[in-house]
């Protein structure tokens, strides 16, 4: 019966139940999950990039590969102070690409499916830009609000509007990954069960459709780590060079 | 608002907002809307205005993106 509900894969249920002190903080299936992919990918990019060399094999030329794509990410992004960043941006994209990549697994689960997940990364991005626009500008981080080149008697009405873009952002941003990744998944999941519904000899069709989009859901679940990492560089590069 | 510095090669990553702009924006102005009325009671009108102010946000976010903001210098307007 669970598998003719198309939304069931997302469901969060308490694995281990855990109330020190009447505080809640019982082990769920997301963040298993979350725990999961946070060993998978740190155990694997310390494999990577263990016992460097000058000339590196296979297994690090991978490694530098991969950390080379985040920095041009970042540099290319964040102006002047680019580098700087280079840490934050490749926790994030390896968390968003290892929690998307995760839920791929048969009988796993995409922490990323949750927009609690997705939200808080999101708002975690948004905190760290009010933060970077106070300790770099101050006070005068307000003025953002303020558009250039607008006639004083439209300001009440500017102001606003620019105050409702800026916290639109991290609402885009949870949206976004959480929508695509819960959509694929859906597809997926729905795909998969009429290849199991349908007669024998037409089976192969819904089947190897499943297939396919398995390969396509892997190419998703990168590139929206991607976008996610893009604009969180664009909201630094905003913080650091306001009206620029 | 922040929008690349005039790179042609980047403009590809303001199409990957586009999506999710508008539908923020507007949920947000609802959102804020909603509360005020809820606050100082007087359901329907700050939801309506809020409603307004998100639509307008998103599409001052879509004119940012697509790069016809009247920047100093560069004549594009």
């Amino acid at each position: 019966m669970h598998a003719m509900q198309p939304l069931h894969p997302f469901k969060v249920h308490v694995l281990l139940d855990l109330r020190p002190f009447g505080l809640d903080v019982s082990l769920t299936n997301t963040a298993l999950a979350l725990l999961l992919t946070c060993g998978m990918t740190t155990l694997l990019l310390t494999l990577l990039l263990q016992g460097r060399k000058l000339i590196p094999d296979h297994r690090q030329l991978l490694g530098e590969m991969y950390f080379n794509f985040i920095r041009n990410l970042t540099v290319n992004n964040i102006h002047e102070h680019g580098e700087r960043y280079v840490p934050v941006i490749l926790t994030l994209f390896t968390l968003i690409a290892g929690s998307n990549l995760i839920g791929l697994l048969p009988g796993s689960f995409a922490p990323t499916t949750q927009i609690v997940v997705t939200g808080t990364l999101a708002v975690a991005v948004f905190l760290y830009t009010i933060y970077l626009r106070v300790r770099l500008h101050g006070w005068r981080c307000v003025l953002t609000f303020v558009p250039h080149g607008i006639p004083v008697f439209l300001m009440p009405l500017m102001i606003p509007v620019e105050m409702m873009s800026f916290l639109a952002r991290p609402v885009s941003l949870a949206v976004r990954l959480f929508a695509n990744m819960t959509a694929g998944h859906t597809v997926l999941g729905v795909i998969a069960f009429f290849g199991l519904l349908a007669p024998w000899y037409v089976q192969w069709v819904p089947l190897s459709l499943s297939v396919a989009l398995l390969g396509v859901e892997v190419f998703i679940a990168a590139i929206q780590a991607y976008i996610f990492c893009v604009l969180s560089c664009v909201y630094i590069d905003d913080a650091i060079h306001p009206h620029s | 608002m922040t929008r690349l510095k005039g790179n042609r090669s980047h403009s590809h990553q303001w199409g990957l907002r586009v999506g999710t702009e508008i539908v923020a924006s507007t949920m947000i102005g609802l959102g804020a809307g909603y509360m005020l009325d809820g606050w100082l009671g007087t359901r329907p009108w700050f939801l309506l205005l809020f409603f307004g102010f998100g639509v307008a946000a998103g599409f001052i976010n879509l004119y940012y993106v697509m790069g016809l903001d009247h920047k100093a210098g560069d004549g594009t307007r």
